[in-house]
């Protein structure tokens, strides 16, 4: 049966993969992609680290959003 | 230029309105109106994180060794996703045991260990005091920066010094304003949640200054940066990473975030409400982005400018240098908020613990009990929040700036040599305090090995030899280079200590046996989220007062008389109940209250200490005779003898076993018979004078004391004699509920010790074959204890009803009553005394007898009898009201009397069939009901030690249907059904309360054919229906066609599982 997103992000199994996902996103080999580039002037590597920082935020807010109240 | 004193006004003056806010914080706390019990707030609390070490470390690191400044950060935002599952679970458990720091937290796991707590305590003492160092040097040097050296009545003032003294003032008045038992400090929140406002605010104002300002963007200054590597090298590494130490960092800052004492202060013991961890798991990591979003251009933007001083001030010295006089006071502020606000969390945090894990432990040792300590208290926590200023003080006289830039990562990795111990702890149930000691020690040790003393030797010193060549010059063995890994100093220090740690910390917990104390500790700490079953919980300990008044006394002399009486009225409120009116099990709930509220006070290892101390009767052995026992009693087993009880007793207690001794006789007599001389003997009577005797009526006393007998001891004996006179003795006395709380809780404990009843024949439901009979289930074997039961489910049920319903019902059941055809007539006679008729208010009932069920004296119920006549009245009151919910009109009493929620759904004498793919919830419910007292048969194509493992079916309740033989289990060919059949007779001959899980029906069919397992199903049926058994066969709905399931399913009865009904 599918899941809603709700219920997805009450699982503690889906923490536990956004926490492994986000450490191999943030770590060799995945930060080695970035060397050697720029996007607008800036190097690649604080592009894509920004990027997934804010991707985690994302997933942390709307957790907050969809379990407050 | 800044005119000299201007900058030090300004703080003064920022301080000032800091101290304001905390006041206006702490008065509108007491008007009940908290500005700090808000989401927002505990969100900018977190970012206490954010210290001094980030507003200027950062770009000094920035400037020099490229983006390793960013795992720092990296590894609290992963903390985050995380927040629910492990940080909610530290704050449930703090605030569940009132634990005020990360000590208290890891020592009270590990079973109240005061030498965990006081290793956890100096650990943190020695990795802040560096930490605090850092914060003043850093508020001097940009103080001095903007103002230079200062003068005072002529005299050079030293800036670290003012700021020391201030701060450290600051932080006793509202860290240590009064005790309070949850350690909450809401001026110090506002406090800290405005200054991370401002520390944001003024390092953004700075970074777009300069960004935006002086150059034509990001992308312009890294362009200018990239020009200058091609000429210059040097400038090139500042925008490499080096992968192997941003994964060390990444690792320890996830676990310092964690476990910094500061952190888990503003994390746990601050937390308001635990909802607020939800925003704040978005905010921290978002306000750690926007703070350290402009880091490289501020310090890729101080080299281009060619910035002079140093790499760390480019925030100040940026702005400054260019005349703009204003920012740079303002960043200087916003640096100034970054280090106050870590010095006051962390010395009120450092400073709590210090007086819990080391002082009050050895405080209470010294000068013993019965003193009043409130205001010793007191004054030693101001102290000891001095004391961590005053030692980061002389040590930022002691070392120069450009060591302790590095001081933030070796705090960071003592921090990370708490995670083994602390998680482990909150998840591993077998993890030991022996554990936790040894993984302790060689992680500070190595930690001290590794990265303090590379950090602070100096190059020709001995210590700096040390490092240089190793000691005795052997190479592999130097501090930064362990066993010539060739890593990076900090990851060389993280692998090898972590590493040691968590191995020692697993392997001697595998290798140790925990304590009673602690194996209790570790069930509820684990397992904080499960709801309590039990109506009574209580810590370790007894207390051998009784009045609300005694308990009021003792908390004074630690917390204070007003303080204690004030928190003494909050409990009584929070139960329902005032001085005068107070239950006995109230009671109970109000001293297990006492516990959690000095353990909030003085620290969960001086709690002990002081509940020990309380302890009446304590574990002693007999002298220990040469021969071996007569009499074989297990451990975790209730036995009934009638006849010999003391005979076995003595026998237990004279060959090693630690005995307490409960009776109705004089201690003397009872000592002069039979011989034993320092067993503890209390006598059940209501003579006073002494701790040795216990009035009959005090249950919750005589309860309590036996318990805290039991957990005090790994080998224990406790004999009763006796439950019926004690039953008889409060018959006309207590409500039948404490009795039957009493009998209940009793045989709980009876899981922990050997359990001994003298009791007669005639007071049990069983017969009692041999002189010593181990028996089950005490509500339904002794006595009138059944009838007690049922009248106590029966009057909950029919409180539900509108009085006219109950009436009716009543005048139904009552006729049914006395027609003999409401209960099943599972026993004749009644039993000889009429104490369960009296036990019942009888001159009310004879008032209102329409109102009351008349139920005949000497009823008693088996277990099968009490289920069967509550779902029969369930059905009338459903005929009368056909709103009733059956389910949740008992489901608290299930609960409180650890019924399985299932055993009011199933009828005994009845096959279910569960259509499941997998028999996951077939095998839950199986363990379920087993694990409530059924016996349980389990006839399943599984291996028993995977089924113990994953569903925790106990492994000796398991037939495992294989065609191997299996040393060490019940096995049974699948095609031998005789075999089967007889198995199942044995089983429903032996049993009082059996269940039958049959599973693996695929694998039978395939092994003979599916009209002989139909036949085989057949005659369980109706064997399960003669001997009133249940009986689950699971069923893969996949794996047969419809017709086969149509016939096997017509034989037997669906059932649904509702557990969330309960």
């Amino acid at each position: 049966m599918a899941l809603s997103f709700k219920d997805l992000l009450l699982q503690n199994e889906f923490w536990a993969f956004l926490f492994i996902l986000g450490w191999v996103l943030f770590n060799w080999p995945m930060l080695t992609l970035t060397v050697g580039y720029s996007v607008m002037g800036i190097p690649a590597i604080l592009v894509y680290i920004a990027l997934i920082w804010l991707m985690i935020i994302l997933v942390l807010y709307l957790f907050d959003r969809r379990n407050s109240g | 230029m800044i005119e000299s004193h201007v900058a030090l006004i300004v703080m003064v003056l920022y301080l000032l309105l800091l101290f304001g806010i905390a006041s206006y914080a702490d008065r509108q706390k007491h008007l009940g109106r908290s500005i700090v019990a808000n989401p927002y707030v505990y969100a900018l609390s977190l970012c206490v994180y954010v210290s001094a070490w980030t507003f200027y470390g950062s770009i000094g690191r920035a400037a020099s060794t490229g983006l390793e400044f960013l795992p720092i950060y990296l590894g609290p935002t992963l903390a985050m996703t995380l927040g629910w599952i492990v940080i909610r679970k530290m704050i449930r458990v703090s605030k569940e045991f009132r634990l005020t720091s990360v000590s208290d937290f890891i020592s009270f796991r590990y079973g109240r260990s005061y030498a965990i707590g006081a290793i956890v305590a100096v650990l943190s003492l020695v990795m802040v005091t560096p930490y605090v160092a850092l914060q003043l040097i850093a508020i001097s040097t940009s103080l001095e920066i903007l103002s230079g050296p200062h003068l005072f009545l002529g005299f050079p003032v030293e800036s670290k010094l003012v700021v020391a003294l201030l701060l450290g003032a600051f932080a006793v008045i509202f860290g240590a304003r009064h005790l309070d038992p949850m350690e909450r400090h809401e001026g110090l929140v506002a406090v800290v949640a405005f200054e991370s406002l401002v520390k944001i605010v003024a390092f953004l104002a700075a970074g777009v200054y300069v960004t935006y300002g002086i150059f034509g963007g990001y992308g312009n200054i890294t362009e200018e940066l990239s020009r200058l590597a091609t000429t210059n090298p040097d400038y090139a590494e500042v925008m490499d990473v080096e992968y192997v130490p941003w994964f060390s960092l990444t690792l320890i800052s996830f676990f310092a975030v964690l476990f910094l004492p500061r952190q888990f202060h503003v994390i746990a013991v601050e937390n308001s409400e635990e909802n607020h961890l939800k925003k704040a798991m978005w905010l921290f990591p978002l306000y750690l982005l926007l703070i350290n979003i402009f880091v490289p251009a501020i310090a890729w933007g101080g080299l281009l400018l060619n910035t002079p001083g140093l790499k760390d001030a480019f925030i100040i010295t940026i702005p400054y240098s260019r005349g703009l006089d204003w920012l740079a006071l303002f960043v200087f502020i916003g640096g100034t908020s970054a280090a106050t606000a870590m010095i006051l969390v962390e010395s009120v945090a450092v400073g709590t613990m210090l007086q819990n894990d080391l002082e009050m432990p050895y405080l209470l040792s010294r000068i013993g009990p019965g003193r009043n300590l409130a205001n010793t208290i007191l004054n030693m926590r101001r102290l000891n929040i001095l004391l961590v200023v005053f030692l980061g003080y002389l040590y930022s006289r002691a070392v120069a700036y450009q060591i302790l830039a590095e001081i933030g990562v070796v705090s960071f990795l003592a921090a990370s040599q708490l995670a083994p111990a602390a998680l482990g702890g909150l998840y591993w149930k077998r993890g030991s305090r022996k554990g936790a000691m040894a993984g302790l020690i060689s992680g500070f040790l190595l930690w001290t090995y590794t990265a303090l003393i590379p950090t602070v030797a100096e190059d020709n010193g001995l210590l700096g030899n040390l490092v240089k060549n190793g000691p005795f010059g052997i190479p592999f063995l130097k501090p930064t280079d362990l066993f010539g890994l060739d890593l990076d100093i900090w990851t060389n220090s993280v692998f090898w200590t972590l590493l040691v740690n968590c191995s020692l910390y697993v392997l001697v917990s595998l290798l140790s046996k925990p304590s009673p104390e602690e194996e209790a500790i570790t069930d509820r700490f684990v397992d904080v989220y499960q709801e309590k079953g039990e109506p009574v919980k209580l810590d370790r300990g007894a207390i051998h007062l009784g009045t609300v008044e005694e308990l009021e006394a003792t908390l004074a002399r630690y917390i204070g008389e007003e303080r204690a009486k004030q928190q003494v009225d909050a409990d009584l409120t929070r139960l329902g109940t005032s001085r005068e009116k107070i239950e006995a099990r109230q009671l109970l709930e109000l001293w297990s209250q006492f516990e959690k509220t000095l353990t909030g006070s003085v620290g969960p290892s001086a709690t002990r200490m002081i509940v020990e101390d309380q302890v009446p009767v304590k574990p002693v052995m007999e002298a220990a005779q040469a021969t071996l026992p007569t009499y074989d009693l297990d451990m975790g087993k209730i036995y009934v003898v009638p006849e010999k009880a003391y005979e076995v007793f003595t026998d237990q207690i004279t060959h090693g076993i630690e005995g307490l001794c409960i009776t109705h006789f004089a201690s003397e007599e009872v000592r002069r018979r039979w011989g034993f001389k320092e067993t503890p003997i209390i006598k059940l009577s209501d003579e006073k004078g002494s701790d040795r005797y216990i009035s009959p009526r005090n249950l919750p006393l005589l309860f309590m004391t036996i318990k805290s007998f039991v957990e005090s001891s790994h080998n224990s004996i406790v004999l009763i004699d006796s439950i019926e006179q004690l039953v008889k003795e409060n018959a006309e006395v207590l409500p039948e509920r404490e009795i039957l709380d009493f009998v209940y809780q009793m045989e709980l404990l009876g899981r922990k010790t050997r359990l001994l009843l003298a009791e007669r024949p005639e007071f049990l439901q069983v017969s009692l074959p041999a002189g010593i009979n181990e028996v089950k289930e005490l509500l339904f074997t002794l006595g009138p204890l059944s009838a007690y039961l049922f009248r106590i489910f029966s009057e909950a049920m029919l409180s539900r009803l509108s009085e006219g319903q109950r009436r009716e019902v009543v005048e139904e059941v009552n006729m049914l009553i006395a027609a003999k055809s409401f209960f099943e007539a599972d026993r004749a006679e009644p039993i000889s005394d009429n104490a369960s008729a009296a036990a019942c208010e009888p001159d009310m009932r004879d008032a209102l007898p329409k109102q009351w069920l008349q139920i005949e004296p000497g009823l008693v119920l088996t277990r099968r009898a009490f289920f069967l006549a509550i779902r029969r009245l369930a059905r009338i009151i459903k005929k009368h009201d056909p709103a009733f919910d059956f389910t949740s009109s008992v489901a608290e009493l299930m609960k409180s009397y650890g019924r399985s929620p299932y055993e009011i759904a199933l009828l005994p004498g009845t096959t279910y069939v569960l259509e499941e793919e997998k028999p996951q919830q077939s095998l839950e419910l199986f363990s379920e009901l087993v694990g409530h007292g059924m016996d349980g048969l389990c006839i399943s194509r599984y291996n028993p030690e995977t089924l113990n493992e994953r569903y925790n079916v106990p492994v000796k309740t398991v037939v495992w249907l294989t065609q191997k033989s299996e040393p060490g289990h019940r096995t049974v060919d699948p095609t031998n059904f005789p075999r089967m059949s007889s198995m199942i007779s044995d089983f429903l001959e032996k049993s009082n309360y059996p269940v039958i899980l049959l599973e693996g029906l695929g694998y039978l069919i395939t092994q003979s054919n599916y009209e002989t397992v139909l036949r085989f199903i057949q005659s369980q049926r109706d064997e399960i229906a003669l001997k009133n058994a249940i009986m689950l066969v699971h069923i893969d709905p996949l794996s047969l066609d419809t017709k086969e399931r149509h016939r096997l399913a017509s034989e037997l009865e669906p059932l649904e599982i509702q557990k969330q009904t309960f």
